[in-house]
Formats: structure tokens, C-alpha cells, sequence
């Protein structure tokens, strides 16, 4: 069975083109047993970026992307501080009518940057450099889309660590970990049980600042001494060993 | 396969049962040859069980041949003779792959040790939506239909291209 072309602005001479090519050479396996011919461009992305051209990921297409991001994190500033009185994306608000505000603008931004990920894919810092990454990956960090979130963490396996912001990948990590009820990898997730934080469950605790160090992250307590400085409640490093 | 400092990354979802994950195979093959140490290639199981009874199996046998340093060799075999899949023994085809010890092999595809890995790869299929095999992540940027051969090469030599760009401007 094949997937039906989707029509209008979808169905152009390079969509006919690519499809003419598939049918002769490409006749993949559906994984729902389903042959899959229909060819995606989304909708509210900018057409070059959906281009065969675009698929070679041309210098044009980098700098369309970073100042889309750039574009995107200015409103996003603008907003924050206009009405929320926030400074950057993904950070906590104080009352509720802000962080009412603050949701709103994640799902807005996840939007945005999802279907840059879909024409584009993972910003990475050597294409787009280091703001214009480092937001989108802010923003996927915040999204309140969990699909979003494991597919950018699915698309960024085989990537240099180098080309992510490896603080925010740790972080993306180990927040889906959590959230899927497994113990976090690099400790970048607390959890506020009275008035202290403490640190979600950790995986194999004595050899965490070696992973943290593969991955690219300073030792823990460095992290935990930095989080200190600006945590408006006490951290509480090293975890507590439990007594059974 | 292929080194992770290479310019383009490419993730390939799989299933060694699947015809045209051979002609891929045999194209991403091609792609490599021509720009020696400019592409790796990363592959991931997609088993589509429902149609392919030995794929998952296949997966399990090319990540234990993998575990003793064999796993491009094999993998290559498997979609080579794809048609004997399920016809002749893993061992069979960890021989004609040179998988160094055999009996170690065995007890890997017994232990089914490699199951997770399996699993944890369908599963970022499943994260990625993908309706089908094969599907290709090129430097993170998933492609939902997949490229021609000509797009390929085109992908590779404009990602060449701009590190070589990129590279220049840092030097000036």
C-alpha cells in the first residue's frame, strides 16, 4: 500500500521528480508493513529549505537557519522580559501567571525549532555557531514535547561532541531518563524534596566524573558548586548513601 | 565504520532482510570508497520482524561478530546473501566472514547478550517515526524519504566543501 501524496504546494516538479526516481530504484520496507513513497516537506518551512539543494546542506542554508534561531531567541528575550520578566528561555518563573506565560512561549519555540529540525536537521555549533545551537538546544531542553525531545537525542547519536552543546545534551539525557523512571548518567537533574535539591538517582555513582568527563562536563562538584552560586535553595552534594 | 572525525556522519536504519537496505548497502559502500575517510557510517537495526522472520536474529549475529572486531565484514556478507539468510547457520556466514573465534560467537548469539542494543536501536526508530527501512540520518538531519545516489554524492562533496570553507576561515 503507498502512502498518498500530500497535495498543493507539497506536490512540486521536485517532488515528481524525486518520486519518478524512487519508483524505479527505491522500494523501501515499510516498518508497519507499509511501503512508504510519499515525500515530506513541512509545510511551514521555507521552501529552499526543502529543496534537493538544500538536502546537500549548503553554507545558505546554515546561515538561513542561524538567523532564524537568532531571530527566534530575540523574540523569545524580548517576550520574556516584556511580560515575564525573564531573561532567556527555560528558566523557572516565580508565580504562577509567569510560568503560565513561560509554557506558552516553550511550546511556541519547540514548534519552531522542531520544524527546523525536520527541513535541517540537529543545530550543531560549527554550522550554525555556538548562540544559535546553544538556544536550540535550550529550547528542546525545555519543550514540553517528549517526542521532540527523543528524536533530537536519537538524531545527535554518531555527531561530534564537539559540534553539541554537550551541556545541554547531558542534560537531555538524562532528563528523559528520569522522566522514563531509569537512573540519570551525568547528575544534571535535582529534584526539590523540602527545601533542599538533591540529585535524582544516579547510575553507577563512582564512575560518574568519568562519564562526565567523556561527555565533555566539568567534575561534579565543580557543576554542584557553580549550581550553588545561583540556587536560591541549598544543594545537596554528595547524595545521602541510603541505609536499608 | 569509518572514523567519528569524519565529515559526514551517516546513520543508516536497517534490516538485513529488507532488498533495498542491500542497495543501499552496496551504495553507501560505493559512497565510502570514493571519499576515503570522509564518511563514516553508522549502522542501526530496524528488524521488521513482521515480514522478516530472521532479521532480528541477523541483527543479534552482526553485533556479535561485531563484538570481535568483524562486524562490517559480516554485515556485508548478510546483505551480500541475503537470499541464504535463514537457510544457513550464523556460523556458517561468521566463517566466511573471518569472525575470529567461533565457539566465542556461538555462545554471544546464545547469550543474546546483544538484545538491548537491538532493542535500543528500534526504539530511537520508533522515537525518529520512521515508516521505513532504510532510512538515513545524515549529520543529524533525518532524510524521511531516501536520497538518490546522486544526492548522496551530493551531500557529501557540499559537506566537504564547507568544512574545507570553514577551515579556511579560521586560518585567515
Amino acid at each position: 500500500m503507498s502512502k498518498p501524496l500530500e497535495s498543493g504546494a507539497r506536490n512540486t516538479r521536485a517532488t515528481r521528480a524525486r518520486l519518478r526516481v524512487m519508483s524505479t530504484i527505491q522500494q523501501g520496507c515499510g516498518v508497519a508493513s507499509v511501503l512508504v513513497l510519499a515525500v515530506i516537506c513541512p509545510i511551514a518551512v521555507a521552501a529552499p529549505l526543502c529543496s534537493a539543494s538544500a538536502q546537500s546542506g549548503s553554507r545558505l542554508a546554515d546561515s538561513a537557519v542561524a538567523r532564524q534561531l537568532g531571530d527566534l531567541e530575540a523574540a523569545d528575550r524580548a517576550k520574556r522580559s516584556a511580560t515575564l520578566g525573564q531573561g532567556s528561555s527555560g528558566f523557572p518563573t516565580a508565580n504562577g501567571a509567569s510560568q503560565s506565560g513561560a509554557r506558552s512561549l516553550d511550546s511556541a519555540n519547540a514548534v519552531a525549532v522542531d520544524r527546523i529540525i525536520a527541513a535541517y536537521g540537529v543545530p550543531r555549533i560549527s554550522h550554525v555557531g555556538q548562540p544559535a545551537a546553544e538556544f536550540a538546544w535550550r529550547v528542546i531542553l525545555a519543550s514540553p514535547n517528549p517526542d521532540l525531545q527523543r528524536r533530537v537525542l536519537a538524531l545527535s547519536v554518531g555527531l561530534p561532541r564537539a559540534d553539541l552543546p554537550v551541556d545541554e545534551l547531558a542534560q537531555l539525557t538524562d532528563q528523559i531518563l528520569v522522566r522514563e523512571g531509569h537512573a540519570q548518567r551525568y547528575g544534571t537533574q535535582f529534584v526539590l524534596i523540602g527545601d533542599r535539591l538533591y540529585t535524582s538517582p544516579i547510575e553507577d555513582l563512582s564512575h560518574l566524573d568519568e562519564r562526565r568527563k567523556l561527555a565533555g562536563l566539568s567534575p561534579m562538584l565543580v557543576y554542584v558548586e557553580k549550581l550553588r552560586s545561583t540556587s536560591p535553595v541549598p544543594i545537596v552534594w554528595p547524595p545521602r548513601q541510603e541505609s536499608n | 565504520m569509518g572514523s567519528s572525525a569524519s565529515t559526514v556522519i551517516i546513520v543508516e536504519f536497517a534490516d538485513y532482510q529488507c532488498p533495498a537496505c542491500q542497495a543501499m548497502n552496496h551504495e553507501l559502500h560505493e559512497l565510502r570508497s570514493r571519499y576515503p575517510g570522509r564518511v563514516a557510517l553508522i549502522y542501526r537495526h530496524v528488524p521488521i520482524t513482521s515480514i522478516h522472520p530472521y532479521a532480528w536474529a541477523a541483527a543479534i549475529a552482526a553485533e556479535c561478530a561485531g563484538a570481535q572486531g568483524a562486524f562490517e565484514p559480516y554485515s556485508d556478507l548478510l546483505f551480500a546473501s541475503q537470499d541464504s539468510i535463514g537457510a544457513i547457520s550464523w556460523l556458517r556466514f561468521a566463517r566466511e566472514a573471518r569472525v575470529p573465534d567461533e565457539p566465542h560467537f556461538e555462545s554471544c548469539i546464545k547469550s543474546r547478550q546483544y538484545n538491548s542494543r537491538v532493542e535500543t536501536d528500534a526504539r530511537a526508530a520508533q522515537d525518529l517515526k520512521i515508516e521505513g527501512t532504510p532510512t538515513l540520518v545524515i549529520n543529524g538531519w533525518l532524510f524521511p524519504q531516501m536520497p538518490t545516489p546522486a544526492e548522496l554524492d551530493s551531500i557529501v562533496r557540499s559537506s566537504i566543501a564547507r568544512e574545507s570553507d570553514s577551515t579556511h576561515s579560521k586560518d585567515t
